[in-house]
């Protein structure tokens, strides 16, 4: 325990983003130190039942995605926001979690702070804190993604008026109605950056006969994704391979198609946005009405996302600033204020 | 065409008005330009026209938090094709980023590194005092046990030195027993045979003369005879008839203590004094500044240097045999030690 503190005493409090597509390390004092995708390349050699090994961790084992060996195995840990596989979580965590301590001698021991979804359950969350403590943390917190953002976003969470934000991670959309530091309702829908990609993968198999991978589909969502119709239109050339002849071919797509492509999940969130309103107590939806709702995480970083929101609730619609590293930042903010005010902000498990 | 024309013309007026940090004005002058109304704006971004006309003359005060505001101007300078990344730097120029809307951050207290002055301030505090107390902890050692472990060595060894010739004459199994009884009994004798040469200590020849009588029995018998005249001597004479004398030339610590263990001083010897004392020899003199006292027992001077260390300190063990060392040295005798010992030996074979 003396020891632990000791330690604590040579790391870095942290506050961890640990999405689904990446995770995001901010360190007290020192800003955003990581940003790596969750991804962890594992490797077993001498068939089933072999010894494993991590074969590499973020950028590098994103790279393996879809390009491994029979020995080696790319693996996201993190689905839908939770934790899919708990053993690698906490490895990857312990690589980040050292990564960002490199100069010091003793082995960190940080207090953590991670955000859940809201719509995690108890398992889950349960999952995320053991996890941490299982990589090193002295003291691991919780807080709801939405919180985190809206505070990482410089939203003003302590008045007593409503604030709405609206957070596309990777693998969950949180939509979260914000007053007097708390929660007032808070939604969770399972579609994020992975299930535009997926769209856009069955969009193209379905219309041209051609398997794309997860890199592609995400690649063409980067450069023409958009959310809503515009006036130019933006073309893409691909290849994948033509499921009738099996032979990889080149073709092009254009930004109305993955617009098209797109709309299922965009759809979800819409209407997830609109529920979140309808639930609203109505003094809370005026105050939201007036200013409007911010947008947050890497999704929203499609093109036109807000404009297609702004249509759909006839609300102002507004981009955060660095809206991908708001989550991370926001925590770093409470890991401040829990010192101060106490963990107001912080989840329940 | 004609609005591609007007936003390149609005850039270039852009940055210049940007210095000026009116933001509102660019924003205004744009609209204008490219012939919308407030309605219009606001219709198209979902806003107040309140808002949209607090945003055009940069009143602050009407506008919500910054983040909002921030949010407002990139979208409205989206919709005029101006740069909104520039407006907004413009907007945080003129609007200072207050955060304390999410609680203050002065004085909040930072968590504890390696790398505050203040845990600095402790751990190199904390080590320095490990340090003195490790120094004060060796310089105690040093004077006390330490002193008198090395002295007591340093004793055996040049005691041994003298006697070790003769014990080899005496009895090979015997010889390697450095114990303090077999010396304090060859002691005696050599100081016997000085005594006889030199005539002047009369008074250690009783007792010794007693146990060489008893010695020939065997070499156990003189191990025990050995206790039997310091007894004798403690029961019967505490105070000898030894006398050590010694002259100081600046103060030292010094402690004398007798064969029997009696203490007879234990203190500060101050500069240019003498200093009588009575006892029964073998002395054991501990001394904290050695070159700085002369000692004579019996009248005869006591050189002791070779048993004084680096740091002034002598713990020396002045008996007889001592005596004959510095007597030796200033006679030039040495070489009937042989001799001597050899009588030695056959006085013992006799017996």
């Amino acid at each position: 325990m003396f020891f632990q503190r000791f330690r604590g005493m040579f790391s870095n409090d942290l506050s961890i983003d640990l999405g689904t597509a990446n995770t995001l390390i901010y360190a007290r004092g020192k800003g955003i130190v990581l940003d790596e995708p969750s991804v962890v390349a594992i490797r077993q050699d001498r068939g089933p039942g072999g010894p494993k090994a991590i074969e590499a961790y973020g950028h590098e084992a994103k790279r393996m995605l879809g390009r491994t060996p029979q020995n080696i195995t790319a693996i996201r840990p993190m689905r839908d926001g939770v934790i899919a596989d708990f053993h690698v979580t906490e490895k990857m965590l312990q690589h980040f979690i050292r990564q960002v301590h490199e100069s010091a001698m003793l082995r960190p021991s940080p207090r953590v702070l991670i955000c859940v979804p809201c719509g995690a359950t108890q398992v889950e969350r349960r999952a995320i804190r053991e996890s941490a403590a299982g990589a090193g943390a002295r003291k691991v917190y919780l807080i709801e993604e939405p919180m985190a953002a809206a505070i990482g976003a410089g939203m003003p969470v302590d008045e007593p008026r409503g604030s709405m934000v609206l957070d596309i991670g990777g693998g969950t959309s949180e939509v979260a109605v914000i007053s007097l530091n708390g929660i007032v309702y808070s939604a969770s829908v399972r579609i994020g950056g992975d299930k535009f990609d997926e769209g856009i993968i069955s969009y193209v198999r379905r219309n041209y006969g051609i398997l794309i991978g997860e890199a592609t589909a995400e690649r063409i969502k980067h450069q023409i994704g958009s959310a809503y119709p515009g006036k130019e239109l933006l073309e893409i050339e691909v290849k994948g391979r033509n499921l009738s002849e099996g032979i990889p071919r080149s073709f092009t797509l254009n930004s109305n198609e993955i617009l098209e492509a797109l709309q299922e999940p965009l759809h979800g969130i819409v209407s997830a946005v609109k529920t979140a309103l309808e639930q609203t107590p109505p003094e809370l939806g005026a105050d939201v009405a007036e200013r409007g709702i911010v947008l947050t995480g890497g999704g929203s970083l499609i093109k036109d996302l807000d404009r297609l929101l702004m249509e759909e609730t006839g609300l102002p619609v507004i981009m955060a600033e660095e809206p991908l590293t708001c989550v991370a930042r926001g925590g770093g903010r409470v890991l401040e204020l829990i010192d101060e005010h106490g963990g107001d902000f912080l989840a329940v498990e | 065409m004609s609005e591609n024309n007007i936003t390149a013309n609005d850039e270039s007026t852009a940055d210049e008005l940007i210095h000026q940090q009116e933001f509102g004005k660019i924003l205004r002058d744009a609209r204008e330009a490219a012939a919308y109304t407030v309605l219009e704006v606001a219709e198209e971004l979902k806003l107040s026209e309140e808002i949209i006309r607090a945003l055009e003359f940069s009143q602050i005060d009407a506008l919500p938090a910054a983040t909002f505001t921030q949010g407002y101007i990139r979208s409205y300078a989206r919709l005029l094709k101006l740069p909104g990344d520039e407006i907004v730097a413009a907007y945080n120029q003129v609007c200072p980023q207050d955060e304390p809307a999410l609680g203050a951050t002065t004085g909040v207290p930072a968590q504890r590194s390696s790398r505050d002055s203040g845990v600095k301030l402790i751990t190199y505090s904390l080590i320095g005092a490990g340090f003195v107390l490790l120094f004060f902890w060796w310089s105690q050692t040093d004077f006390e046990w330490a002193a008198n472990w090395f002295g007591k060595k340093q004793d055996l060894e040049n005691t041994t030195q003298n006697i070790i010739p003769q014990q080899d004459q005496m009895q090979a199994d015997d010889i390697f027993q450095p114990e303090p009884e077999l010396l304090t009994v060859a002691q005696p004798e050599i100081s016997s045979e000085i005594t006889e040469a030199v005539e002047v200590a009369p008074d250690v020849e009783v007792v010794p003369e007693a146990e060489v009588q008893d010695e020939p029995i065997s070499k156990v018998e003189i191990k025990q005879a050995a206790p039997e005249p310091d007894n004798k001597i403690s029961a019967t004479a505490p105070v000898g008839d030894d006398v050590l004398v010694m002259e100081t030339t600046s103060e030292s610590w010094t402690e004398i203590q007798d064969v029997n263990n009696h203490r007879l001083f234990f203190q500060l010897m101050k500069k240019g004094n003498s200093y009588r004392m009575q006892g029964q020899a073998p002395f054991r003199i501990f001394m904290g500044n050695a070159p700085s006292i002369s000692i004579q027992v019996n009248d005869m001077p006591v050189d002791i240097t070779g048993y004084t260390r680096k740091n002034n300190i002598a713990h020396v063990s002045i008996d007889d045999a001592a005596i004959v060392k510095s007597l030796r040295e200033s006679r030039n005798i040495k070489k009937q030690q042989p001799e001597v010992s050899d009588t030695d030996e056959a006085e013992y074979e006799a017996e």
